[in-house]
């Protein structure tokens, strides 16, 4: 958000504007105008080739909050 | 994650918001970190550690995975993890019913646009 503020001032007002407008839920923090949800996603590595050694199938996982 | 994994768009993403990634990883040494992609764009990131970026979910990305070196089993513990942080449609344009908490029978406690909102 620091670097939307930063760099894109004009996007950086409109967001935070509709999020007021909108009453959109601050998650994790009342500073937070920009991001609805988080996910996290983990990924195992592979060899140069592009198979993965230690791991067939889906080679990483996902998290959502 | 294919060699040229998973490349997509993110539909539900609201069109004029952006999506943030934070890029970490414990790699061991020779490991490559992998590259982040906004194809229409043509740009592209080293996922090095702390690399962070804004994107629209709505352009088309993708990433490939970190790399270890040929011919050698490849270590457990090597991972990368990000962090992405973005704007679906529905919460973000306060359409969207929200889920305050779990109730019994699976059901979820939710929180309609109208609750939420007045417009």
């Amino acid at each position: 958000m620091a670097a939307m503020e930063e760099t894109t001032p004009e996007i950086a007002e409109r967001l935070k504007e509709r999020a007021e407008l909108v009453n959109m839920p601050r998650i994790g923090s009342d500073d937070n105008w920009a991001y609805g949800t988080f996910q996290l996603n983990l990924a195992t590595a592979k060899n140069k080739r592009g198979e993965s050694v230690e791991f067939r199938g889906s080679p990483h996982h996902r998290m959502s909050l | 994650m294919g060699f040229f994994g998973s490349a997509h768009v993110d539909e539900d993403d609201d069109p004029g918001a952006y999506s943030h990634m934070i890029a970490h990883s414990d790699l061991p040494e020779g490991y490559e970190p992998g590259f982040f992609f906004i194809l229409e764009l043509g740009v592209f990131l080293v996922l090095d550690n702390y690399i962070s970026i804004n994107f629209n979910g709505r352009r088309k990305h993708g990433g490939t995975a970190p790399l270890g070196p040929a011919g050698q089993r490849l270590i457990k513990w090597a991972y990368r993890f990000v962090v992405i942080a973005y704007p679906p449609r529905r919460i973000v344009n306060g359409t969207g019913r929200l889920s305050l908490g779990a109730l019994p029978n699976n059901d979820a406690f939710l929180l309609p646009p109208e609750a939420i909102n007045s417009g």
